[in-house]
Order: C-alpha cells, then structure tokens, then sequence
C-alpha cells in the first residue's frame, strides 16, 4: 500500500515537474543515425551546418566553430547579428575535418544542414554529442523552424525557440491579413545560372517563403519536376516564370546578366512593375532560414512586394537594385 | 647464397625457390618504404588539433594523455594516414597493371574510364538509391568498372587486334561521356544526395574510418599476392601475343585475370576515397625510372612510389592550406596532367625516331 501511494506521489510530483522543468538535462534526441544523449547544458557549441549561426545567436549561443557560408560575412554573422557574436568562431571552408572540429573543445556539435554521413557522425561523436536531422529526410531537407527547434533543444532552449518560431508564423498571418489582395496571386523568385533562367518551384524554401504571404508559383514551373527544388528554364519558354512578381535573385553580382536575359522583355512582371531585384544584404537575410533572419527579410520584403505586386509600373520598388 | 656484384641471389634448399634480385632495385624499395614511414609519421604529427610529438609518440606507445588527444591519433590521423598509402598502392598498381595489359604505357584507370565507373556506379547509388547501405559500395564500384573496362576493350578490338592508341582514345572518349552522366545525374538529381556525392567524387581521404582502412587492406592482401602470382607469365606477354605463346604462356587468360585485377583494384580504391586521378599513371613510369628490376620487384616498387605519392598529397592537401582541406585528388591531378603531357610529348618524339 505504501509502495503504491509512494509510486502514485512520484508520478504527481513528475507530472507537475515535467512541464516546468522542460528543459532539465539530460536530452535525448532522437535522429537518422541513432540517439544522441546531451548529459548537461552545453557551452561551447559547435555548428557544422551551411548558414546554421543565426539560429544560435538569436537563442542566446555564440558558436565555437561555424561553416562559411555563401555570403561570406565575417564569422558568418550578418550584420545584424554582429552585437549577438561573443566569441570569435573558427571558420572552416569546404570538407568537415574532424580535428579541427576537436581542437575547439565542443560541448555539442550541431550538423542539421551539414551533410555529414554516417562515417563522419562516427568521428565526430567522439569528440561530443553530435545532433543529426532526424530519418527519413533528405541532407539539407530539414524545415526552418524544425532546424531551429531541434537544436534550441539540444542547447536547453527550446522553449524560446517555439515562442520566437510560434511570434514568425504570427508575423506571416498579420501580413497575409493585411494583403488579401496577394492570395493566389503568382511570384517567381530565379536567378541566371549560365545563362539559363534557373527558377525556384514549390519545393525551394524561398519559394515556400512567398508562399506564407500569399503568393503561389506558377503551376508550369512546378510541373517541370517533383523532386529537384530548382528548374532551368530555357529563354524560349516563358511560361513558367511569368508571374505576377519576379524576384531577381542573382544580387549585385549578376545584376546586369539579369537585366541582360534575352527573355525578359517578354515578362509580364517587368512590364507592370513587379520586379525586385534582390540587394546582396536582402538576398542573404531571405537565403538564411533562421531564427535572427526571417523577420528582418519579411520586414524588408513587404514594402517591396507591396510596390511590385501592385501591378502598377508607376510605384517603383524601393530599396532593390535597380 | 652467393652476391656478385650488381645483383643479391637468393636460393633455397633443393632450389625450390630462387631469386635473382637487382641489388639497387632493393635499396631502391628499401629507401622507398623508409620515405613512406616518414611520410606517415610527418603526417600522424600534423593537423589541425595542436599535439606535440611526443605526446602522438606517447599515445602511439599506447599511453593515453587524454581522451581528445587518443581520437585525434588513433581515430582520426591513423586511419586516414593508412588510407592514403593503401589507397595510392592500389591505384600505381592498377594502372601498372593496365599498361601491362594492354602494353600502353599511357593506360591509368582514371584516364581510360574505369575509375570513372566506378564513380558513376557510386554516385547512381548515392542519388537515386540513397538507402541502399555503404557497404554495398565496393561492389557497384566494381560493377560499373568492370563495364567500362569491357565496354572500351570490346570497342578498341578490331579485327587486326586491339591497337595502343585506339584504346587510349576509345578509353579518353568513354571517360568523358561517363563523366557527362554524372553530372547529369548530378545536376538534375536531389540536389542533397548530389551534394553528398560531390565530395566524394573530388577524391577525398577526409573521411576515410577504420572500416574503409580494413576494406582497402584486405583486398590489397588479396589483389597484390595474385598479381604477383600472376607477374612472371604477364611480363611474357609484355614480348608479344606470338613469344608469349611460344613461351607456354595462356596468353588470354592472363591478360583477362590481369585485366580483372586492374580493375577490382581501381574499383575498390575509388569506392573509398573518389576518383584519383594520375597516380596509377605516374607511378609505373616512376618506379621503371628509378631502379630497373624483374617485374615481381617492380610491382613492389610502383605499389611504393603510389603509397608515396597519395599519401604526400593528402598530407599536403590537409596540411598547407588549413583549415582549409584540399582533396588528394586535386592534387594528384595537379601533378599528374603535366607529367602526363611529357610523357605524350616524349613518346610521340621517341616513336618519330
């Protein structure tokens, strides 16, 4: 009897502990090559993924070591994360080296964007827990606020990362609140790749961005393919990139090779105004699906949909390139 | 035993085994191997983790000075340090192999498409068949190879017998639309699964476990005994179909188990660290350069300056530029299209003569 009222008291004790307590090492996480057990509340966190310190800075978490990333901002930091930076990253290029990971003395290593296999999880949990996207996904396949989500978890933050990711879906829905007219209406967000168009269809996370104020892409450039999240289309066809809105994604670089694209005089988008042509900061606030970046990009971003997608050529787009 | 002057003559009891060795061919070997052991310990003591010597000494010694220090020697450095060397034998072996096979002297598995078979086999697996497991890679890796291999065999066959350079076109060509599938299968693939591969494909040791160290190290116990077994009739049919013949050598049966080991060797190799470009060329051309021997002993010393020649590259590789990490494929492709070119060059000036 006692024995049971014993076990009964601890229950209702774990019970109301469990919720406050959510976040009381040690985590376990569960992932594609196995289960990783994080004992304590790490300090010095490594992070091996393409883009993958935005996440960390804005939970609080200055990386040890981080991957350089296409935009090649100094410690990968945006500009608007650079007072959030209190360490100074070691930045690696290229191949995962296992050392180099080691010589940072980690407490945690997070590959959710890294595209380590099996092999190199091996050698990297070694040195620590190593937290890995869970089965069934493809490398990189890990949605935004999973990514975030899992990692707040292995760094005993994970109810700051659902308040942050829970205040971005209701940033979406205030801006699709106030822009019914943007519903349904169509956006293409592409870049010249060798001199082909080369589009994001429905898959791509940037496309899927647009997708959370309204905007669709045009059903012809998800028909090309169901798996890759890009199409190159060809200059002879305009289909499926002509849309509404025409987001330039080539940044400064490739200004003039956009502006250049035999195809484009053709485009209802530049006819009516709608296209944006991506400045460099822009382009990687919306390339980095992060915690600190998506709601400087969506504050940015409205203004300029509001002036493309008005389907008048008199607004001009503030803020682009052009 | 007796040592006449340029040569060490080794007989057993009643004869049944006796040896006429060149004497500067094994010092050559000799020298080689002590290079390679250097090489390795160079390499065992550099990287990007801060040890010192004789802390890796310590920990080689079996002493554990600390748990990080233990993964970076023993998990780490050591696996991939033998990696390289098995990786680089296997590949001068192969190709000395080929040019054997096909009495060319500019045959190598990654210029005439085996290796690059191989990567196509590998990289079909990885992007279409991306559960299929790791361990399934050795044999596609054969596979595609061996298909290859036939496939430009087949193709360069006339009925006035294969030629030398209509194998190395007929090779060069194959080579390059395989190359062209791959990317294809690459560019138009899950861009994940493409990426996974891209790595692989620039012929990287980085990742090489101890897993791949076993893999590569049983098939060398394998492959290197047999093409040793194999060497004295082959080098027979380096003189020729008609003396090899007259010679009671089973020419076809040679020159295809010859030709099955080239390629098993190329095959396995790349299956674990990528496509290497260039060391199965250079490396019979090398060790002939450097000492003169039987082709038994010559097999050794390709197999050596190949060991050499990868793992100097990768060392390079990890080392000169870190923390940046350059594949030894780069580079082994870095050194071997020039000294491929003097060698085209020089034996288009010998043949005009």
């Amino acid at each position: 009897m006692s024995f049971r009222s014993s076990l009964l008291t601890a229950f209702l004790a774990l019970a109301i502990v469990t919720p406050v307590m959510a976040q009381e090492f040690p985590v376990t996480i569960e992932h594609k090559f196995g289960t990783t057990v994080i004992e304590t509340k790490p300090e010095r966190v490594a992070s091996l993924d393409y883009g993958g310190i935005g996440n960390l800075l804005k939970l609080g978490v200055s990386p040890v070591i981080v991957r350089e990333w296409r935009d090649k901002f100094p410690s990968t930091t945006p500009p608007w994360g650079q007072s959030l930076l209190t360490t100074e990253p070691v930045v690696f290029t290229g191949d995962i080296d296992p050392e180099l990971v080691a010589s940072t003395n980690p407490d945690v290593i997070i590959a959710l964007a890294s595209g380590i296999d099996e092999d190199l999880y091996a050698k990297l949990s070694l040195i620590a827990p190593v937290v890995a996207i869970p089965s069934g996904l493809g490398d990189y396949e890990l949605a935004w606020d999973q990514r975030a989500l899992i990692a707040a978890r292995a760094l005993g933050a994970e109810a700051e990362a659902q308040r942050q990711i829970d205040a971005i879906h209701a940033r979406f829905a205030e801006v699709r609140e106030t822009h019914p007219e943007w519903a349904g209406k169509t956006a293409v967000v592409g870049r010249i790749v060798e001199g082909e168009f080369s589009a994001f269809n429905k898959l791509d996370i940037r496309a899927k961005f647009l997708n959370e104020f309204g905007f669709v892409t045009p059903t012809a450039l998800d028909d090309i393919t169901e798996t890759a999240f890009f199409n190159l289309v060809s200059p002879e066809l305009i289909e499926p990139i002509d849309a509404d809105v025409l987001v330039w994604y080539g940044g400064s670089a490739a200004l003039q090779e956009s502006l250049d694209y035999p195809a484009r005089p053709f485009l209802q988008a530049g006819a009516r105004g709608g296209e944006i042509f991506l400045t460099d900061e822009h382009l990687a606030a919306i390339a980095r699906q992060e915690l600190l970046s998506i709601p400087v990009a969506v504050d940015f971003l409205v203004p300029l949909l509001e002036a493309a997608a008005d389907g008048d050529p008199a607004t001009t787009v503030e803020g682009d390139l052009q | 035993m007796s040592a006449p002057a340029h040569h060490w003559v080794f007989r057993s009891k009643s004869e049944r085994i006796a040896l006429r060795l060149p004497v500067r061919a094994l010092v050559a070997l000799a020298l080689l191997a002590l290079v390679l052991l250097l090489i390795c310990c160079v390499s065992l003591a550099t990287g990007t983790y801060g040890v010192a010597l004789n802390e890796v000494i310590d920990t080689l010694r079996g002493l554990s000075i600390s748990r990080a220090i233990d993964n970076v020697v023993w998990e780490f450095r050591f696996p991939r340090t033998l990696a390289a060397a098995l990786v680089g034998a296997m590949m001068a072996l192969s190709g000395a192999a080929l040019q054997n096979t096909t009495r060319n002297g500019l045959a190598d598995p990654s210029l005439v498409g085996v290796s690059q078979g191989a990567a196509l086999a590998v990289v079909t697996l990885t992007v279409v068949f991306p559960d299929v497991s790791g361990a399934l890679r050795p044999w596609a890796a054969f596979a595609g190879a061996i298909l290859v291999a036939l496939a430009i065999q087949g193709l360069s066959h006339t009925r006035q017998g294969g030629s030398a350079i209509r194998f190395i076109l007929m090779g060069i060509g194959l080579s390059t639309f395989i190359s062209s599938i791959t990317s294809a299968l690459m560019t138009y693939g899950d861009i994940d699964r493409a990426m996974a591969a891209l790595s692989w494909l620039a012929g990287s040791i980085n990742a090489a476990g101890w897993s791949d160290v076993w893999t590569l190290g049983i098939w060398c116990a394998v492959l290197l005994p047999a093409l040793l077994a194999i060497s004295r009739s082959s080098s027979a049919t380096r003189m020729g179909e008609a003396s090899a013949i007259s010679l009671g050598v089973r020419v076809k049966l040679i020159r295809n188990l010859q030709l099955a080991i080239a390629v098993a060797l190329a095959a396995i190799a790349t299956s674990v660290v990528g496509p290497l470009g260039f060391v199965g060329l250079i490396a019979p051309h090398a060790a002939r350069r450097i000492a003169p021997a039987g082709i038994g002993l010559n097999l050794l010393i390709t197999a050596m300056v190949g060991a050499v020649l990868v793992s100097l590259a990768d060392l390079v590789g990890r080392a000169a530029f870190a923390p940046i990490q350059i594949p030894a494929g780069l580079l082994t492709a870095l050194i071997g299209v020039p000294l491929f070119i003097v060698l085209m060059v020089r034996s288009r000036s010998s043949a005009s003569h």
